[in-house]
């Protein structure tokens, strides 16, 4: 189908700056220009449809405080366009609405026409890596990508596009996840212009909204990054979490079928910090979550696999009556789902159904689209019958599928649901193309819309639901779309695919927390050949590659699982450190020069500003040393310097340089251990040395700082979660602090302190010491007292500490601790009190009890699970290898494993020198 | 992290069996596949390189001192600090694997090379717990003199104390050079068989030869054959034939399209119990015959292609070893002596079509002593 350009805005005079972001503006003229940047743009919009016919006319431009208004008026079609600034973009937002009598397929476009003299020696085009501008147009047409055999879809491009020259860069783009199944990008070396397009149809009436993205940067620490950076930092909402950092599934790692291949064990999962479970699968058929009573007996296309473990059971589904199963499946899901974080396998987001299922009841809804990608699985989502691919999206099949979620939710009080296979690259043509629905583009074979957008408008209908509580849904995704906590289905240890993968889809899944998804250690693949070794040998393999792993979820922000924690202390030792930085959300962009010349490979940062960390890895045998320059101008919008101190889990102390925009430290990278620097503070200063030094306790964090030269500033302290900033002294005088901002003076040489409160430990460490838990020999003697709708919740210490006494934790059980149910019980001595209302925390009563109140008894559970996280170190345990997916059983046995654990190193602690 | 260069030195063992090779018959010579120390086994008619470091994997196939035929093996060891050397192979060449696990590159150990007493050259390779497995896996390659064939056994012992159920399974991916995507396979299929063990398989009203298309179909299937081999050709290239011996009752053959331009020809065996200390072998062929005009099948080691005309039904032969002058029968045509069919030459025996003579049917017939049957092509 060939493309007509219909008309295209062109430059006129310069006049003054129209709309501005912090660095560039966009004049009336539509002439664009960069702070400190000799280059500018024409910026110009385009139409252009597969016939060709009229011409753009001439726009109506407006200007007003706000933004850039230009509209275009045709007979049967007007394009209004406001350009307003987000960030260090500039965003058009368009509405285009078609007053004709017939369906048009349009593709509006943006345009950075520059100057004759203007070169670029790169383009990036999206996807992972940039190329080399020659004589030639370059560019690419369509989102589909390599194809990912193993979901059946393909991967798909970042929605932006750059071309560069040095650091300087020039980008335009679409808004992440906005409902696009066609965009294309191009750069002309011979007309000077950059092109970024996209598809849409419009039918009779409608009207639709498009966001269009465009700016220019420097980007000295990588092209792609600098530029995707910057659409974190511009669209944070896209990637926020539903929830937010009160999620309770999202922030942990992930049960690997822990919790639902095996029964629950909620202590087991509280040592691995899991917090959420895939649950693959709670059905009979694919395509039909609800288990009908109309459509529970069929023949299936190929012989019936009938089994599958679910909630600890394996379950025969050729026993049960559909009522049988549905009660069995509600029976698990209200008795574990909440508490393990059950996110219900909803057949690859809905784009998978078993095949005569689809056929009979949805035959609107089949994808047949094979260009690349497959249309027919067998035994897959469900293991159970050959599926083919389906459309959740505008097709009877979509409402189906969408009124099953709403029923699952209220039925089983799910937490959220699991997505597989979240990747678009699938185009469907059927009928539902023909409704005027967003999302829609064309190309030779006509209208189709892609994969993604039913995903992403299903990702969008789950966070829509609540829960019985009010509360909304997450979404477990697997892949590059919608979701609040990301699956990569490999392992660290499998190199290849995150080679293959990685950097695209680290950039798509983004701020956003996420785990790694296959088996674990995969002995199996790494070292084919493993009963060539001794035990000894065996030991060291496992522990390289725990090591590994470590280093590379530190790098990636995607946390390791349960598969390579047994036995391997080490594994569970760090994931508070990581999940901290997890939830502080991982960025692209590496604002930072060192001296290592290349021998610290693992090198990341989380957040930004006030709240950044850095994380520095050496895998080789030898310690590292060196000098880090941090770039405060891309961690803070103002002319701020960021204050950094060694992450340990008691004190430390770092000496800080500012100079010239940088902050300075020296730092040792020793031989396989993870490096942290938080951030501690951000600031206007001069010049100068600050040494910053921080002091941990159960219930308070102290940061203190001494600077070198006076300091006068407004001063950003930190958000930690669970924590508030409770005072705030310069050389021992209280500082008003607002928020978590203070104005304040500091002399050459005084001192200023924030000390911050933990909002559920209202007792010391020291308090806690007076408890006895237990007696010389390890035998609990004290007695928990709960109110009756935290029976359950109390029912955890026994857990606890039968757990401890089964892991050599140093606890001797004869009895089970008592526990005694009461309306309202009172605080005693030598007693731990659960109580639902009043003040939150946990606290020592005056009697030397300990009381744990909370306002509900979900809330006073996760209080527990804190406490209990305090009481490990006075209870550590040893969990042994056993056979786990990656590690198997003939490995135990040949190794003699079942008794043994890795050492353990305590890097965190100490004073971090 | 940094790309390890292979050693060049080939082992002393090889060196020393080396010396022993005769040129006028079959040679074995050292030689480097993808900077791995390799062997090459040749004759007069073909050569082929074999590399034990690299999964024992066979590749460089050449016929009549032609280029490579088949698609270069790239073979590399990435080392990183913390995990074990990581190797990576592509899908091209020949070797042996697991059905069932997946395949990953492993290393053999040259055991002997050299002429045989019959005149024939032999390559055997061995590796211990392979795949991962209590298996000791001991692969032979073997050329006669004159032939165009390369003889493979591919035995397992079960090294272990416990039964081990074990499916043999011959990965060859020999994408023809050139434009991959027009290589042409070719199987023959049993109709009405829908499933295979725990497989489905393509399924077929009626016996047929399944010819697949790498340009229309990347698909992958796995496939009821009928005579247990399949093909590959291409306009300008030699045909290339995969044969296996006997696949069992739950065996099949299986076409596997990557995301690149693989396109495998692979033969699966029946899964079957193998008692500690017990053997199980499969025996498979690699046979090159030059280019074929409308390939439709083999007879013994001989290959026959049909071309219809309007008036002419053309047979071409060709064989992997001297077939001596016989008599070529074709039912409902008639019969016809052959001369003499040398490795790398063709043979054309043409006869008239009758009238009432279907190209969509089966044609059958017999030639030295052996039957055939050459079936319709599908689709």
């Amino acid at each position: 189908m060939k493309k007509t350009i219909l008309g295209i805005l062109g430059a006129a005079a310069l006049t003054l700056s129209a709309v501005e972001n912090d660095n560039a503006a966009l004049n009336r003229d539509l002439q664009f220009r960069v702070q400190g940047c000799e280059i500018t743009a024409q910026l110009q919009f385009t139409l252009a449809n597969p016939n060709g016919s009229a011409v753009l006319p001439a726009p109506e431009i407006q200007d007003s405080a706000e933004c850039l208004s230009v509209d275009y008026q045709m007979p049967d079609l007007s394009w209004k366009i406001r350009v307003v600034p987000r960030g260090k973009t500039l965003v058009a937002e368009s509405e285009l609405h078609n007053s004709g009598r017939t369906e048009q397929l349009l593709e509006p476009g943006l345009a950075f026409q520059f100057r004759t003299g203007v070169s670029f020696s790169g383009f990036w085009d999206g996807f992972g890596k940039t190329l080399e501008i020659g004589n030639v147009p370059i560019g690419r047409k369509g989102i589909k990508g390599a194809l990912e055999k193993h979901v059946g879809a393909s991967t798909s491009p970042y929605p932006a596009c750059a071309v560069f020259q040095g650091d300087r860069v020039f980008f335009l783009g679409t808004v992440p996840f906005d409902p696009l199944s066609y965009t294309a990008a191009m750069y002309n070396p011979g007309k000077k212009r950059l092109e970024s397009s996209l598809r849409i149809v419009l039918s009779p009436g409608q009207t639709l909204k498009i966001r269009q993205v465009l700016g220019s940067i420097t980007a000295p620490y990588g092209i792609p990054e600098g530029v995707v950076q910057t659409y974190y930092d511009s669209f944070p909402e896209v990637y926020a979490v539903s929830g937010g950092q009160d999620n309770p599934y999202v922030w942990g790692t992930h049960a690997h079928y822990m919790s639902w291949w095996r029964k629950p064990d909620r202590e087991l999962s509280r040592r691995f910090h899991i917090t959420l479970e895939w649950t693959y699968c709670a059905y009979r058929r694919s395509g039909e979550l609800l288990c009908r009573d109309d459509r529970w007996d069929y023949k299936p296309s190929a012989p019936f696999r009938t089994q599958n473990m679910l909630g600890g059971e394996l379950v025969n589904h050729a026993r049960y009556s559909a009522p049988e199963f549905r009660r069995l499946v509600k029976e698990r899901f209200l008795k574990y789902g909440r508490n393990f974080g059950w996110m219900y396998y909803n057949s690859c987001g809905g784009t998978w159904s078993e095949i005569q299922l689809a056929e009979k009841y949805f035959p609107d809804s089949i994808n047949n689209d094979t260009d690349g990608v497959r249309k027919y699985l067998e035994n897959w989502s469900t293991i159970h019958d050959r599926e083919v691919r389906v459309f959740p999206y505008g097709t009877s099949y979509a409402e189906e599928f969408e009124r099953a979620q709403k029923i699952l939710v209220r039925e089983l009080d799910l937490p959220g649901f699991a997505f597989d296979c979240s990747y678009g690259g699938a185009y469907y043509r059927g009928p539902a193309t023909g409704k005027p629905l967003p999302g829609r583009a064309w190309d030779d074979q006509g209208k189709f819309i892609d994969q993604s957008i039913a995903i992403n408008h299903q990702v969008d209908y789950v966070r829509g639901l609540r829960n019985k509580e009010g509360e909304p849904l997450s979404v477990f995704f697997n892949g590059n779309l919608k979701g609040d906590y990301a699956m990569t289905e490999a392992s660290y240890v499998e190199k290849a695919q995150y080679k293959r993968w990685f950097p695209l889809l680290r950039w798509q899944i983004g701020p956003r927390p996420g785990t790694t998804h296959k088996h674990g250690f995969c002995i199996r693949q790494v070292q084919p050949d493993w009963r060539n070794l001794t035990r000894e040998a065996f030991l060291d393999l496992v522990g390289r590659l725990s090591d590994h792993m470590i280093l590379n979820q530190f790098q990636y922000g995607l946390a390791n699982d349960q598969l390579s924690m047994f036995g391997n202390p080490q594994m569970i030792y760090i994931q508070p450190e990581a999940l901290e930085l997890m939830r502080a959300l991982w960025q692209v962009e590496l604002p930072l020069k060192t001296e290592f010349d290349g021998r610290v490979r693992y090198l990341s940062r989380y957040g930004s500003g006030a709240n950044t960390f850095f994380y520095f890895g050496n895998s080789s045998r030898h310690d590292v040393s060196g000098k880090v320059s941090i770039d405060n101008s891309r961690l803070t919008r103002k002319e701020e310097s960021v204050l950094f101190v060694r992450k340990m889990r008691d004190q430390a102390v770092t000496e800080n340089t500012v100079s010239g925009g940088f902050t300075q430290f020296k730092l040792n990278v020793p031989s396989r251990t993870p490096v942290i620097y938080e951030a501690v503070a951000s600031l206007t200063m001069p010049d100068g040395k600050v040494r910053v030094s921080s002091k941990k306790s159960l219930d308070r964090i102290v940061f203190t700082l001494e600077p070198e030269k006076a300091i006068d500033s407004k001063i950003r302290f930190r958000n930690i979660y669970g924590f508030r900033i409770g005072s705030v002294e310069v050389d021992g005088k209280p500082v008003v602090c607002t928020g978590n901002s203070a104005e304040l003076k500091v002399p050459a040489g005084g001192k200023l302190s924030v000390a911050y409160m933990s909002r559920a430990y209202q007792l010391s460490e020291a308090d806690l010491k007076k408890f006895s838990f237990t007696d010389p020999l390890g035998r609990p003697v004290f007695r928990v007292q709960t109110v009756p709708e935290a029976k359950n919740v109390a029912e955890r210490f026994n857990e606890y500490f039968r757990f401890a006494e089964k892991y050599q934790g140093g606890v001797t059980m004869k009895n089970d601790i008592p526990i005694t149910v009461s309306d309202a019980p009172v605080p005693a001595a030598e007693t731990v009190t659960l109580l639902i209302g009043g003040a939150s925390g946990i606290r020592m009563a005056d009697n030397g009890g300990i009381v744990i109140a909370a306002e509900n008894a979900d809330q006073l559970d996760r209080l527990v699970t804190q406490f209990f996280y305090a009481l490990d170190r006075k209870y550590p345990v040893k969990i042994p290898f056993r056979s786990v997916m990656g590690l198997l059983q003939n490995m135990v046995n040949h190794f003699d494993l079942s008794k043994t654990v890795l050492p353990c190193r305590s890097y965190f602690e100490g004073d971090g020198k | 992290m940094n790309i390890r260069t292979i050693p060049r030195i080939l082992p002393a063992v090889l060196l020393s069996l080396l010396c022993s090779c005769a040129s006028d018959q079959v040679l074995i010579e050292p030689c480097q596949v993808s900077g791995v120390p390799a062997v090459r086994l040749k004759n007069d008619c073909i050569s082929a390189e074999i590399a034990p470091e690299c999964s024992g994997i066979f590749s460089e196939l050449r016929m009549n001192g032609s280029p490579a035929m088949i698609a270069p093996v790239v073979y590399r060891v990435e080392e990183d600090d913390l995990l074990p050397p990581e190797r990576e192979q592509n899908a091209a060449g020949g070797r042996a694997a697991l059905w069932g696990f997946p395949i990953r590159p492993y290393s053999m150990t040259l055991q002997r090379s050299g002429r045989m007493p019959d005149g024939s050259g032999l390559v055997e390779m061995a590796c211990n717990h392979w795949l991962g497995q209590p298996l000791t896996m001991t692969r032979t390659i073997r050329l006669h003199p004159g032939e165009s064939r390369f003889l493979i056994t591919t035995t397992v012992k079960n090294s272990s104390d416990t039964e081990q159920q074990i499916s043999l399974w011959e990965n060859f991916s020999g994408h023809l050079r050139g434009d991959n995507l027009a290589d042409e396979l070719l199987f023959p299929v049993k109709g009405g068989v829908s499933r295979i063990g725990n497989y489905g398989v393509k399924y077929f009203k009626s016996d047929a030869l399944f010819r697949k298309v790498q340009k229309q179909d990347k698909a992958s299937y796995k496939i009821a054959v009928r005579e247990p081999w399949a093909a590959r050709c291409r306009a300008g290239a030699p045909l290339l034939v995969l044969r296996s011996g006997q696949l069992g009752n739950q065996g099949f053959f299986y076409t596997w399209s990557g995301t690149e331009l693989e396109h495998t020809t692979e033969a699966v065996q029946s899964p079957a119990s193998v008692a500690p200390g017990g053997i199980r072998s499969f025996e498979t062929e690699y046979l090159v015959f030059p280019e074929m005009p409308d390939f439709r099948g083999l007879c013994g080691d001989t290959a026959i292609g049909m071309t219809v005309c309007q008036d002419q039904v053309i047979f071409t032969l060709a064989a992997c070893r001297r077939m001596d002058a016989g008599k070529f029968q074709a039912d409902g045509l008639g019969t016809a002596a052959s001369g003499i069919i040398e490795p790398g030459k063709t043979v054309q025996i043409s006869f008239r079509r009758p009238e009432k003579w279907r190209v969509d049917l089966p044609v059958t017939g017999c030639f030295q002593g052996v039957n055939f049957t050459l079936l319709p092509i599908v689709p």
